[in-house]
């Protein structure tokens, strides 16, 4: 079961203004033809210029999918954790289960919650790769005379996700300070558990299918 | 007639029904009735006996034929096929004789046979009589033999035989008669006799009966007892069959005649094929036939080998399989009959017989003990099961009993090979070296448990197969049976019917003290079984593990099954075996390595370090720490592995200090790669890195990292040209870290990078700051500091710099630099006292910069001697002398030279005159030197110096008094030529004059000397004089310029933020900071407007020479405004020529930017 909170309203939020800000500031801009990288009349530098924007964009898009298969590790985890208890008292009903559990749960959040924040800066990252592109396609065009765009608002579309990049990648350091925080604790009261006489039994067999 | 023809009708009908009924009471009768039995002699008698009558109808017409051709030279082959016929009505009637009895004996006594064979002897005797020279003389005489044979005559054919051999030895039926003869002997058991007979036929080469007389030379061999020869010759039977016909090789079948089965052959066959007698397959009787003597003569590891070697066909082979397993059997040979009863059990046909062969292979290799093929052995033993309980005539009780023998006997192979392996003292044995292998048992128990998987022992099979597979080092396939017996073991155990309880109830009724069985304990059972399970578990895991630790080289499929294996067996390990202690420590462990191996580090990261915690100090728990801290640098999470490195360092945690000194290391190195990747990321292009850099920044504020995260930050700023930014991170580092060894970089770095942005106040205030810090660099920066402020007009402060910077470093290049600042300035302050004082207060750097400053500051005073001995060593001796200096240096001789000239006293004798020309030569020869220089103003102050000179000594020759005690004559002649040369000169001034005149109009370089030339008299005294630039009105903190100022941040040389700036300050009336920009932007390639507004600002700055000089190269590059602030300039200089002929260059409006008039001064 996933358990929801008000930080991944937060992100998804956040996100859902990246898109639709996308979307519509997408609306102004002009459609930017396609430069073949072996177009002879380009020159060496331009096309190099055009096949590193290319490249940005295809690093943009495996860093998403890494992004989105972090995000699906963790819930998939957290489902499995979700379901049952993964610790057990040992005999004599000894070890704080409970806090345990918390701190479990409270730690996976926080990774849920880096990941997405992640993927959220992933995605706006892509965004950002592909305006990138368009905007070095136009300017290479207008270069060698070969079309005329308005350059204006495809500048400001790049300018526009790089902050928006900036926002999202700020609150990054946070959360994973958050994760660290987390984990110090969770493997503090996995300690005391164990020490306790607290069983593990149920968590090894979760972690191990 | 009706009614008779009724009545007959009636009547016809009344037959026909009644015809009707019988008929098909008599067929229903005969349908039901029991079927009579065929007798299948009467049919074979009716054709023998219609093969009589036809016989003696060819027998008629032959007579009647043999009757037509009396005297025909054909006539002995019609008797002949006489005789023959009745010979062929002899054996018809022999048949039916013989079906007659119900073939119950051979042995018969026919009259009618005897009577016919005899004629048709007589009748063979006749034609021999008759025509001794037929050639079918041999034919008949075998045929005689034949029939004398036939009836029991011996002797008779004997006799026969022998003639025909004697007397017809190349005929056809030579080897025939031998072999008949042969025959005869060996029936007789006169077996040499035999021999002889079956040796000619061998010897002969080319007899197609070779193989024949080998195969009965053979039996001889055996019924002699002479095992060697007769092995020898079933062995040349077989080799002389396949020769017999090359063209057929070996498929070729010998024929032959048995003995009582003889027909007349065919004689003019090369192959001997006499229709209708019974042929043998030589080859295939021979290889059977030898195996007797094979079992007693040679080795029976080699029997399969050898008997498949001479085989021909499959059929022969099997059947000599069959015959030699019987004879190992009877003779108690289990080598052989293990090895033959292999073979039979793969090739023989599924018939009962095979069980017997498993069964003898069962009792042959349980007898020698030799395992070695046991998994061959079970697999064999277990298809001829399966084989068998196909077979549709199988009840399901024999199917059974079947089931349940060949269950024990394969199980009783497998236990016992494993047994064998176990037991060290029975590696050897008699029969073999290796009497088991683990591979072997393994297959055996593979194929058993494949057969029986339900069996009441398949369990315990399962576990003795998966200690063999552990044994083999198979540890994969190991851990997998592991799992199958722990799978096994969870299931409720199979119920063993108990066969003896119907005996022990039986028993139990007929009251005898038979026991009661033993009730279950079930729960007793269950213990146990569970026991087992466990058990099996964790040797499962051993295996996987021991699966995964083996170097050599597995598939990828094979490591990621063992890892999944060892997981899934862990994972029911723990949960069901409760373990504690090194078994749960061991196999947590192998569960996360297994993560770890495979490359999921995230799940080994948490598996691993919950070893860590929950097993500290432990063998497993510090390997966890090592592991944890390479799955982060694996996955190159820097920041996890720092994070993680610091938990494990910290006091609570469960490393122990010799560990935490290992990885101490580790974790610094992370976290200055993880500062470094920062770093990276912010310097770069990538957004949110610098936030990212300073919230670690941050994080660490209080120690080392933090330090070195706040200056990768300032690196990164300035790299990315973000000024604000830069400043704000500068400060920073000087408030929380003052004592840092970059804090004097990083100043001194934000005053380049203010000057960069022409924020000039700031760039100073930061240079000033850090020539406080930095020490090594104070100096320069101070130097730095002083030209920005020289250049805003800002004397004394710059002066202050100067001399600042020369107290620091005192002696040196440094030091002759910084006090050339200070000179350089107190020259353009106009105060040569100054300048001698402080060039004389470091005489000890002195150098020939210096000494030309210090020259001509010596000049200006009238220290004409000192100034002499400072200029000469730069004219003549200085080589490191810079240009300027050589300029400044020959100027200064010059003037010198003049000063001499004008101060030349009244001639008083005629030698003196020589003097003054002499004089007057040197000071032009020195202006002309001064003039060559590189130096414009030197040089074109030089020029008018020079045109002043030549004046100077047009008049000193021109107002010569003559000594008195000249004659009138040389009076006057002296006086002519003093007038010459004087005129000489004044020509030469005004060429000179109107030289500079020229070069200054073309350069516009119009300072005191080009302006006296100009206006065409030439300067009474040194032109050369430096002004100071005017005060500064404003300051440079501008405000609407941040843009670009951050532009020129990124790049400087954005031409177009030059220019803004430029204007901007311009426009503000801060002249001085706009001829710095502007400067820069020309560096930038800027146009002729930018010259334009570069001579403005000079203008407007008091820097008229510079301003000349721009407007000058705007003009030059067509800029009409340039033309326009020209004339303004010239106009306001009184030089109204050169300003009226530049007004007319002047076309349409002028734009851009004009001076004001008077401005500049």
């Amino acid at each position: 079961m996933r358990h929801w909170n008000s930080n991944h309203w937060i992100w998804l939020l956040l996100a859902g203004c990246v898109l639709t800000f996308a979307g519509c500031s997408k609306q102004k801009i002009p459609t930017v033809e396609k430069l073949s990288l072996r177009d002879p009349r380009l020159s060496l530098d331009a096309r190099r210029w055009l096949a590193d924007a290319e490249d940005e964009v295809v690093i943009a898009l495996a860093g998403l999918e890494m992004a989105e298969a972090r995000v699906n590790r963790v819930e998939t985890y957290k489902d499995m954790i979700g379901d049952e208890k993964v610790f057990l008292p040992g005999p004599g009903n000894k070890g704080n289960v409970s806090q345990l559990e918390d701190s479990l749960d409270t730690y996976v959040e926080a990774q849920l919650m880096l990941e997405e924040a992640q993927l959220v800066a992933a995605k706006i990252g892509l965004e950002l790769a592909r305006a990138r592109l368009t905007q070095v396609r136009a300017e290479t065009a207008i270069r060698f005379d070969l079309a005329v765009y308005p350059m204006a608002p495809i500048v400001e579309q790049v300018e526009t996700l790089k902050k928006e990049l900036g926002a999202a990648s700020s609150g990054l350091e946070d959360l994973r300070v958050k994760v660290e925080t987390q984990a110090a604790q969770l493997w503090k009261n996995y300690a005391n558990f164990v020490k306790q006489g607290g069983v593990t039994r149920n968590f090894w067999k979760v972690r191990s299918l | 007639m009706y009614r008779l023809t009724h009545e007959i009708k009636s009547n016809l009908r009344l037959r026909v029904t009644v015809w009707a009924l019988a008929t098909f009471v008599c067929g229903m009768i005969q349908g039901c009735a029991p079927e009579n039995q065929v007798i299948r002699d009467q049919l074979v008698v009716e054709q023998l006996r219609l093969r009589i009558t036809k016989v003696r109808h060819a027998e008629q017409e032959t007579r009647d034929v043999i009757a037509a051709s009396r005297g025909a030279n054909y006539l002995p082959e019609l008797y002949m096929r006489l005789a023959e016929l009745l010979s062929e009505e002899a054996s018809f009637h022999y048949m039916v004789a013989y079906e007659r009895e119900q073939r119950s004996t051979k042995s018969l006594h026919v009259p009618q046979v005897r009577f016919l064979k005899e004629q048709s002897i007589n009748t063979y005797r006749m034609i021999l009589q008759r025509y001794p020279d037929t050639r079918l003389a041999d034919r008949i005489m075998f045929n005689i033999s034949h029939e004398q044979r036939e009836l029991g005559m011996f002797d008779e054919m004997k006799e026969t035989l022998e003639k025909l051999i004697v007397d017809y030895p190349d005929s056809p039926y030579r080897n025939e008669a031998l072999l008949v003869l042969g025959d005869f002997h060996f029936d007789k058991m006169e077996f040499e006799k035999a021999r002889e007979n079956f040796d000619k036929i061998i010897n002969q080469e080319k007899s197609l009966l070779r193989g024949l007389a080998h195969y009965k030379l053979g039996w001889v061999g055996v019924n002699l007892g002479n095992c060697k020869m007769a092995l020898k010759n079933f062995e040349n039977a077989i080799v002389a069959s396949r020769k017999g016909s090359p063209e057929k090789a070996l498929t070729k079948k010998v024929q032959m005649r048995l003995q009582g089965d003889f027909a007349i052959p065919d004689d003019d066959s090369d192959e001997h094929e006499f229709a209708g007698h019974k042929t043998v397959n030589v080859q295939r009787e021979a290889l059977v036939d030898l195996t007797y003597c094979y079992a007693q003569e040679r080795k029976p590891e080699k029997a399969v080998a050898y008997l498949r070697n001479l085989a021909a066909t499959r059929e022969a082979y099997v059947a000599a399989l069959q015959k030699m397993a019987n004879r190992y059997a009877l003779v108690e040979q289990p080598r052989g009959a293990a090895d033959v009863t292999r073979e039979l059990l793969r090739l023989a046909p599924d018939d009962e017989e095979r069980l017997d062969d498993a069964r003898m292979l069962h009792t042959a290799v349980s007898k020698m003990k030799d395992y070695s093929m046991v998994g061959e052995d079970v697999y064999l033993v277990l298809r001829t099961m399966k084989r068998r309980l196909m077979a549709p005539d199988l009840n399901a009780a024999s199917a059974k009993l079947v089931r349940n023998e060949m269950e024990l006997i394969a199980r009783d192979l497998a236990t016992k090979s494993h047994e064998v392996l176990m037991s060290k003292s029975q590696k050897k044995n008699k029969w073999t070296d290796n009497p088991a292998s683990y591979e072997q048992t393994a297959k055996a128990y593979r194929w058993y448990l494949n057969a029986f998987p339900e069996s009441v022992a398949a369990v315990d099979v399962m576990q003795n197969y998966a200690d063999v597979l552990m044994e083999a080092k198979e540890y994969l396939e190991a851990g997998r049976r592991y799992r199958d017996v722990a799978a096994m073991l969870q299931k409720p155990p199979v119920e063993v019917p108990d066969e003896k309880a119907t005996d022990t109830k039986t028993k139990d009724a007929k009251g005898k003290d038979a026991a009661k069985p033993k009730p279950v304990d079930k729960k007793a059972l269950a213990q146990a079984r569970k026991k087992e399970r466990v058990e099996a578990l964790y040797n499962s895991v051993v295996a996987y593990q021991k699966s995964l630790d083996q170097i050599t080289s597995r598939s990828h499929f094979e490591r990621a099954a063992a890892r999944a294996g060892l997981r899934a067996a862990g994972a029911q390990y723990l949960m069901e075996a409760n373990a504690t202690g090194e078994k749960d420590r061991k196999i947590k462990f192998a569960i996360a390595q297994s993560y770890y191996d495979e490359g999921s580090y995230h799940n080994a990261i948490d598996l691993l370090t919950a070893i860590a915690y929950e097993f500290p100090q432990t063998p497993q728990g510090d390997a966890s720490v090592h592991m944890v801290l390479d799955s982060y640098r694996t996955i190159n999470d820097i920041s996890g592995l720092v994070n993680i490195g610091h938990r494990f360092m910290a006091k609570d945690s469960p490393v122990n200090a010799e560990l935490k000194a290992q990885i101490q290391p580790i974790v610094a190195a992370a976290e200055q790669n993880r500062l470094d990747e920062l770093s990276l990321a912010a310097s770069g292009d990538q957004v949110g890195g610098m936030e990212t850099l300073l919230s670690f920044a941050d994080r660490y504020k209080d120690s080392d990292l933090g330090e070195r995260a706040v200056l990768s930050a300032f690196v990164a700023a300035r790299a990315s040209g973000n000024l604000k930014q830069l400043y704000s991170l500068g400060e920073r580092v000087l408030k929380q870290f003052p004592k840092s060894e970059q804090a004097g970089g990083v100043v001194s770095t934000m005053g380049r990078a203010a000057a960069a942005r022409f924020e000039f106040d700031r760039a100073i205030k930061y240079m000033e700051e850090a020539a406080t810090i930095d020490k090594e660099q104070k100096a320069s920066l101070l130097l730095a500091a002083g030209e920005l402020r020289e250049q805003l007009a800002d004397s004394d402060g710059a002066l202050k710099n100067y001399r600042e910077a020369l107290e620091t470093v005192k002696e040196g290049p440094g030091a002759v630099n910084a006090l050339v600042h200070v000179v350089d300035l107190l020259e353009k302050r106009g105060s040569p006292n100054d300048v001698i004082r402080e060039v004389q207060k470091h005489e000890q750097i002195l150098d020939a910069e210096l000494s030309s400053r210090l020259g001509l500051a010596l000049l200006k005073k009238g220290e004409n001697y000192e100034a002499e001995d400072q200029l000469r060593k730069v004219v003549e001796g200085a080589v490191d002398a810079s240009p300027q200096a050589q300029a400044r240096a020959n100027y200064g001789m010059a003037e010198i030279n003049l000063k001499m000239l004008e101060d030349f006293g009244a001639i008083e004798e005629i030698g003196m005159i020589e003097e003054l020309i002499g004089v007057i030569d040197v000071t032009v020869q020195s202006y002309l030197a001064a003039v060559r220089q590189v130096d414009p103003v030197y040089s074109q102050a030089a020029l008018a110096r020079l045109a002043r000179a030549t004046e100077i000594g047009a008049e000193k020759l021109e107002k010569i008094q003559l000594p008195a005690d000249l004659s009138e004559e040389e009076r006057t002649m002296v006086k002519q030529a003093l007038g010459a040369r004087a005129q000489q000169l004044r020509v030469d001034s005004k060429e000179v004059l109107a030289e500079c005149a020229q070069r200054a109009k073309n350069s516009f370089l119009l300072d005191a000397a080009g302006q006296a030339c100009i206006s065409g008299s030439p300067p009474r005294k040194d032109p050369v004089a430096l002004e100071p630039l005017k005060s500064r009105r404003s300051k440079s903190n501008l405000s609407g310029v941040d843009e670009y100022r951050d532009r020129l941040s990124k790049n400087p040389e954005d031409l177009e933020a030059l220019r803004k700036m430029g204007k901007a300050f311009l426009d503000a009336g801060d002249a001085h900071a706009a001829r710095l920009v502007l400067a820069r932007t020309i560096e930038a390639g800027g146009d002729a407007e930018d010259l334009n507004r570069l001579g403005v600002a000079c203008y407007n700055a008091g820097d008229l020479m510079g301003a000349l000089d721009a407007f000058k190269r705007a003009m030059d590059a067509e800029s009409q405004s340039a033309v326009k602030n020209l004339s303004i300039i010239c106009e306001d200089m009184g030089l109204r020529d050169v300003a009226k002929e530049l007004n007319s260059k002047i076309k349409g409006d002028v734009k851009g930017d004009i001076i004001k008039k008077g401005a500049g001064r």
